[in-house]
């Protein structure tokens, strides 16, 4: 009742005091974004009052006022909150008056090209993904964002991404910074520029595909297993660094961490991160490297150890085009296992992938991507073993292929995407790659998405 | 119990608690001798609309008025220390467009206008007026306009003098 009386009250006395009634404002800005307030996690949006397109070009892309939001620790608001305040006049709480909870439904169609052995080709999720999104301001300077997915396939519901923050300005060396800590569960995540992998392309990708074998350690194959703190800076909008690290804290495990546990980090895992973003005239770009290094016992926690180090650079590209822009986004990852604990026939090996994307957006309604992708490395017939779909007949981790994608938008938080997958070569060669008579083109996927956001 | 409540206060959120701007005489210099007008442009001067306003005001609250043929000097200023903002002068049209919008005047635009310009950066902005009508003074980061980060400039043939007014509500 309190709080009915004080919206009123505030709403009655706090009308725009020039031009317009806030109702009429408000059917304003309703008519020029029609009904559009929602974004990839639709939260945002309501604590925001921004457009999905306002932060995003086509999410989870995000835009120069969307990296501005992430990087302060997603705590810029337009909307009402409530504010308490101890006796001494000091804030001391801030809540959303909105619940900042989104969902986010997908569904989906896969079809290989020649059908998985023993399975039946046409793969139909509903859902695909089922995510519940909570995120934004927490304090003036702390906010997040969180994730929970249900997973169809072995229907749990499990945390997804997060990262959660204390960002603030200051002034250093005449310029201005912004600086802050985050708090994530995966490497990249935290990243504000979609050539990083954990917000990288493809944004949705089948799960009922045949994928390749190999992946860096740095490219999602610790996300949801690991915990870090790392600490960044934007300086000048021109230099952001970025230093930290990560320690295992996989879900669903017994803790503490025993001899039942596999892949544990060995110690923590030092991450960096460098970008230099800048302008050029219309063209935005920002160049980069991040990296990682970390050791693993690859059962238990102690004995033995394998050791990688990864070391990535990356670019990413934005050109506005009137309504329309273009996108491009690239990266190349570079890592040096050593093999310590066995298990492999090289006792060294490397591993190189090259993702690179680029996409035309007209307007927000439609987005078209081309996509290239090349991994190779060292051949090890007992890491990459022959077995049938999933193996390797010569022991290689190459692969490579394009993605095509075409996305249809008819509503902001509604996404239509087409999306063919053709492999040119897959986990080592172009024919009988898994020694049963599977070639790389019998993986090539049709896959279709529809996601909601609400 | 009593006392708690009593401490718990809505706070109306930037979108709701806008106040009339305050005019500060020194953001317009006018040079009649050489018909030149130079105003300070502050992006993001008070959290008024989340910073996205011009010298505190939103949605059109400010007016500046130049006389036709007059050379303006815009000194822009991003004083938002969380987005990045640009400035353009545009063609009054509703609704206010979300992106891609086009100066009414050669020059009349800060470089980088769709990605803006950091915080407590600035950059001067010249240009001549010289057709009368009503203009936009806008944000060109996309959906910043839309937003309401935009005030009224407009180019008259019958003024004498510039001059920046807090617009009438009827408008």
């Amino acid at each position: 009742m309190l709080l009915a009386i004080g919206l009123s009250l505030m709403l009655g006395s706090h009308a725009p005091a020039i031009g317009s009634s806030t109702a009429e404002r408000v059917r304003m800005y309703e008519a020029s974004y029609g009904l559009t307030l929602h974004e990839l996690t639709p939260s945002f949006a309501r604590q925001t009052g921004l457009a999905c397109s306002v932060c995003h070009t086509h999410y989870p892309e995000l835009t120069a006022t969307g990296r501005a939001f992430k990087l302060n620790g997603y705590v810029y608001r337009r909307a009402d909150s409530l504010q308490g305040r101890s006796p001494e006049g000091q804030q001391n709480m801030l809540l959303n008056l909105v619940t900042p909870l989104s969902f986010m439904v997908q569904t989906s169609f896969t079809a290989t090209k020649k059908a998985q052995p023993g399975t039946q080709n046409g793969v139909v999720f509903f859902p695909d993904q089922l995510s519940l999104f909570t995120g934004g301001e927490v304090t003036p300077h702390v906010g997040g964002f969180l994730q929970v997915t249900f997973d169809p396939q072995s229907g749990s519901l499990g945390l997804d991404n997060a990262d959660f923050r204390y960002a603030n300005h200051t002034t250093a060396f005449g310029k201005h910074a912004v600086y802050g800590v985050s708090l994530n569960n995966n490497p990249t995540v935290q990243d504000v520029w979609n050539s990083t992998p954990a917000w990288g392309f493809p944004y949705g990708s089948s799960a009922a595909a045949p994928a390749p074998t190999a992946a860096t350690q740095i490219d999602g194959t610790l996300g949801q297993q690991v915990a870090g703190l790392t600490a960044y800076t934007l300086w000048n909008d021109h230099i952001y660094l970025e230093a930290g690290a990560y320690r295992s804290a996989p879900i669903g495990t017994t803790r503490p961490l025993d001899s039942t546990a596999a892949g544990v980090l060995s110690g923590v895992a030092p991450y960096w991160r460098i970008a230099f973003p800048n302008t050029f005239g219309k063209h935005y770009l920002s160049v980069g490297t991040y990296g990682m290094s970390l050791k693993t016992f690859p059962a238990g926690v102690s004995g033995p150890e394998n050791r990688f180090t990864d070391i990535a650079f990356d670019l990413s590209y934005l050109l506005p085009l009137g309504p329309n822009s273009f996108t491009t986004d690239a990266t190349w990852i570079h890592e040096t296992q050593r093999w310590d604990a066995g298990g492999t026939a090289n006792p060294k090996n490397t591993l190189n992938t090259v993702r690179f994307d680029a996409m035309y957006h007209i307007g927000h309604q439609y987005a078209f991507t081309i996509a290239p992708f090349v991994t190779t490395g060292t051949t090890d017939t007992l890491l990459y073993a022959p077995a049938q779909l999933t193996g390797s007949r010569l022991g290689s981790p190459n692969f490579s292929g394009v993605i095509g994608e075409v996305d249809v938008m008819p509503w902001q938080n509604l996404r239509m995407q087409f999306q063919y997958t053709y492999y040119g070569k897959f986990n080592g060669s172009r024919s009988n790659y898994d020694g049963s008579g599977r070639n790389a083109s019998d993986n090539n996927t049709v896959y279709v998405l529809f996601w909601l956001l609400f | 119990m009593k006392r708690l409540l009593a401490l718990i206060v809505l706070a109306a959120g930037p979108l709701l608690s806008q106040s009339p701007p305050k005019i500060d005489p020194t953001w317009l210099k006018v040079d009649s001798a050489t018909t030149k007008v130079e105003f300070n442009l502050i992006a993001g001067l008070t959290p008024t609309n989340g910073g996205m306003n011009f010298n505190g005001a939103g949605a059109g609250a400010l007016t500046l008025t130049v006389p036709v043929k007059w050379t303006v000097v815009l000194h822009f200023r991003n004083s938002d220390q969380v987005l990045p903002h640009s400035a353009m002068v545009i063609a009054a049209t509703t609704p206010v467009p979300v992106s891609g919008a086009k100066p009414a005047f050669e020059h009349a635009v800060t470089h980088q206008s769709e990605q803006g310009l950091g915080s407590d950066h600035h950059e001067d902005v010249q240009f001549v007026a010289d057709r009368p009508g009503s203009y936009l003074l806008y944000c060109a980061v996309p959906g910043h306009g839309v937003a309401g980060m935009w005030i009224h400039f407009n180019v008259s043939a019958t003024a004498h003098q510039p001059e920046l007014v807090v617009t009438r509500k009827t408008q």
